[in-house]
């Protein structure tokens, strides 16, 4: 029937632009300019109040990806975007809080993890046996996330820093300015739960870093012995691919994952006790290596859909579905 | 068993269309009116004309045909509604991804007015795939221009005082180099 006004070409023709009697809802907006490229994104979001105020819901971790410049030597570059009238480059090392003797910067700084806007951050001191971490929220480059305290953003950069020195267990090292409630605040965007997990592997130990940004503080739990146990075998410079940390379904405890040669593992914490359990939840195996060298590389958890992107070294690829525990190959779901 | 069940789907402008309730439930709105039990005599969907209820519905046969196509293939049997989709008859039944994908890219080939009221017929209809394919086409059109050209291509108004506005251009200087 009333099919006719379809025309063959889709040319942008700047026509509608004065009236524009049918302009879009501007929810529809921000979620047309987050399927955009970065700069179109930032650019979307100076048209206009209202599509900044929905951007900026969007925009903090998507900068964040081009946000972070690796410059190989050992320098990590990350992009200062708020406090200079232009955009300058900070040396990821002088994110971390100067030491005792008051020459602190890390050396050999690399990203552990990053999540919602903010950056986890590892450096060596001095090449010696002290590792430091530090979370890094870059400034809000296009929108500040936080209004209720604005007084915070003057020192957002470093929420809080750990320190691990030897064998015992890491110890917390809140650089001053981030022990008010302010520089809390300021890392938050908009979210019902409190913290971020991110696992990391200090001196043979492997711990569960949780960082509860409202209150700016850092918890470190030990991974269960089934843990160690699984992750021995792992190559000691390509951990990160092979262990991953997620969310329960119920999207409130961490959930860790590891994958070693055709198997993943799972180890949850109870939500109830916030113990690990002692056991992993489940094992998948995928049945793809077929005794070839190598290992199931885990490469993304998608937060609201709670699935893990798991890549075989013969590029299958497998979807785990961490609510039904499925693991299905990709080829097969994408024929769906 | 599973013969294909019908819904009657009533435009803004009183067309009534028959689809298969395959088809129909790729839109989650018109999924809960189902189950809701509140089909009888057809559902009302006021905020779409014929013309764009006519596209979307196009969209919605071939892309449930294919599905069935699918399971059915790959289940063997019994997975039913297969051919006798509606008025557009798919019964080609067979597609694989690709050319469902080159369906996507030719379905929204279209004018921009029928791009929004596409965009906002999917989005009223909550169809995911449909909402996702529309917003990256206009994503698509809207990549490398000013925000002077976003704002005339999309009719915003820039409430920004001309220091507010270079305020945020300076502070995202490597977006406007």
């Amino acid at each position: 029937m009333a099919g006719a006004a379809i025309l063959p070409r889709p040319r942008k023709r700047p026509r509608r632009c004065k009236h524009a009697p049918l302009s879009l809802p501007l929810d529809l907006l921000s979620e047309v300019a987050v399927r955009s490229d970065p700069v179109t994104l930032v650019r979307c979001a100076t048209t206009c109040k209202e599509l900044r105020r929905h951007a900026q819901r969007f925009v903090v971790p998507s900068l964040l990806r081009g946000g972070l410049v690796d410059r190989r030597d050992g320098n990590l570059m990350l992009v200062d975007a708020a406090t200079a009238e232009a955009t300058r480059l900070l040396r990821a090392g002088a994110c971390f809080a100067p030491g005792a003797d008051g020459k602190g910067a890390a050396t050999f700084c690399r990203p552990l993890a990053a999540r919602d806007g903010l950056v986890l951050v590892q450096g060596m001191v001095d090449l010696g046996p002290e590792e430091k971490l530090c979370v890094y929220r870059p400034p809000p480059a296009v929108a500040k996330p936080c209004h209720r305290d604005r007084g915070s953003l003057a020192n957002p950069r470093l929420l809080v820093g750990a320190r691990h020195v030897g064998p015992s267990r890491p110890e917390l090292e809140p650089p001053d300015h981030a022990r008010g409630r302010g520089a809390a605040a300021a890392g938050e965007p908009r979210r019902r739960r409190g913290h971020r997990a991110v696992a990391v592997h200090l001196n043979r130990t492997y711990y569960v870093l949780k960082l509860h940004v409202w209150a700016a503080r850092v918890t470190f739990t030990e991974l269960p012995k089934s843990f160690h146990r699984a992750c021995r075998s792992l190559p000691r410079h390509d951990r990160t691919v092979q262990i991953l940390m997620a969310m329960s379904p119920s999207g409130r405890s961490p959930v860790v994952l590891v994958a070693n040669s055709d198997v993943v593992s799972a180890w949850a914490q109870s939500e109830r006790t916030g113990k690990w359990g002692k056991r992993p939840e489940f094992v998948r195996d995928c049945g793809v290596m077929k005794g070839r060298v190598g290992s199931l590389r885990l490469e993304w958890f998608a937060e609201r859909s709670g699935v893990v992107l798991v890549a075989a070294p013969d590029s299958t690829t497998f979807l785990l579905d961490l609510r039904s525990k499925d693991i299905r190959s990709v080829t097969r779901v994408l024929q769906q | 068993m599973a013969s294909p069940a019908m819904v009657t789907l009533i435009s803004s402008d009183d067309a009534r269309f028959e689809v298969t309730e395959a088809a129909a439930t790729m839109s989650q709105t018109i999924r809960h009116m189902i189950e809701d039990g509140c089909t009888d005599g057809g559902i009302p969907l006021p905020n779409v004309p014929a013309r764009t209820l006519a596209k979307v519905l196009e969209y919605c046969n071939k892309h449930a045909a294919a599905t069935a196509a699918e399971s059915s293939a790959a289940g063997g049997a019994a997975a039913g509604s297969d051919s006798g989709s509606s008025s557009s008859a798919d019964s080609a039944g067979k597609d694989d991804g690709v050319d469902l994908a080159s369906f996507d890219k030719a379905f929204v080939e279209v004018d921009t007015d029928t791009l929004y009221d596409l965009l906002l017929a999917a989005n009223y209809l909550d169809v995911k795939t449909l909402l996702d394919l529309c917003c990256q086409k206009v994503a698509d059109m809207i990549r490398g221009k000013t925000p002077e050209q976003i704002r005339q291509t999309f009719g915003i108004k820039n409430d920004f005082s001309p220091e507010e506005e270079e305020k945020i251009r300076k502070e995202n200087q490597w977006a406007f180099e």
